[in-house]
């Protein structure tokens, strides 16, 4: 889409972000970022990293204009893109661990099964997990008008998680290399 | 299992009952350590509730030479353990009514995933059959988590 927008047009558009912004609330990824990076940095890196899930559309929320439920649905909208940035690179990263160790097999002559089709098979299983699961938390709210953020941050929570989690996959791994 | 874990599994049932069952692990951590949890992150967390006391009677108790057997042994009677806790909500859940089918095909969905994440956990690693074993306790513990958060609110 981006490739379309010609240079001059997509200069303007850049112009008129900051003014777009005041009109909503203010998102602050440099503070997401910060989180996963003192987490990572720290002893007891698992449970940081899970404190990390919410704090940064939660501190959005409380900016103005962020205590709307449009605010609050773009708040949750970009934690929810910051988590799924970092879960593909997480799963990019876990799928290239287990390539590796299926060549390394498969040269050794190994009849084990090998890993990274079921990586695959995991990652589109955990989108059907997910769709299902944050359709019966909505199930749950029917008829409230809670419906839409909270399906937002049931897939802002489950999308942190599955990034977490692909993350400890590759932590594993590594270790035993 | 492997041949020589259930071997020294049989060997561990004809020893006294430590707490718990035959196999050293007291499920009683799992619930004592949720109690005092207080956020879905911190129920996740309890997956290693009453692992520690259970290696200690293993390696104790077992006469064996499979350097694995004490963490299969506990691994796998925590994961039971939390399949219980996991079975308890599941029911709870579903006897609360509202949406039976929505539930029942989260948990289908949830039981195909941890299937084939499971199944790429550790293969033809050093350890890997732990690792499968981790994996699957783990990942129970998670569900069990979640559904305590989405559980029926009193």
């Amino acid at each position: 889409m981006c490739k379309l927008v010609p240079p001059l047009v997509a200069a303007l558009i850049a112009f008129a972000a900051p003014a777009m912004a005041e009109d909503g609330p203010r998102y602050d990824a440099g503070g997401f970022a910060r989180c996963i990076a003192d987490a990572k940095a720290g002893t007891d890196i698992d449970a940081a990293l899970n404190n990390c899930i919410g704090g940064a559309s939660t501190q959005c929320m409380a900016t103005p204009g962020g205590d709307t439920t449009v605010g609050m649905s773009q708040c949750l909208e970009s934690e929810t893109r910051d988590w799924d940035k970092l879960l593909n690179i997480n799963y990019a990263r876990a799928l290239k661990v287990a390539e590796a160790a299926d060549k390394e097999l498969a040269e050794l002559g190994s009849a084990a099964s090998p890993a990274a089709p079921e990586l695959r098979k995991a990652q589109r299983n955990w989108i059907a997990f997910r769709d299902s699961t944050c359709r019966y938390e909505v199930l749950r709210f029917q008829g409230g008008t809670a419906g839409g953020p909270a399906a937002q941050s049931c897939m802002l929570e489950l999308t942190a998680d599955q990034a977490l989690r692909l993350g400890r996959l590759t932590e594993g791994m590594e270790e035993q290399e | 299992m492997k041949p020589l874990a259930a071997a020294g599994l049989v060997a561990l049932l004809a020893i006294p009952v430590h707490a718990g069952d035959a196999s050293g692990f007291d499920p009683a951590a799992i619930d004592q350590c949720l109690e005092g949890a207080v956020t879905q992150g911190a129920r996740a967390d309890c997956a290693d509730a009453g692992m520690e006391a259970c290696l200690t009677y293993t390696r104790g108790k077992y006469t064996g030479d499979d350097p694995d057997f004490p963490m299969a042994n506990c691994l796998d009677a925590s994961h039971q353990a939390w399949e219980a806790q996991l079975t308890t909500l599941y029911e709870a859940a579903l006897a609360a009514g509202g949406t039976p089918e929505g539930l029942r095909e989260m948990e289908r969905s949830w039981i195909a995933f941890r299937k084939a994440l499971c199944a790429s956990a550790g293969v033809g690693k050093e350890g890997g059959d732990l690792a499968h074993a981790r994996c699957l306790r783990n990942e129970t513990a998670r569900q069990a988590a979640l559904l305590m958060e989405l559980g029926p609110q009193e």
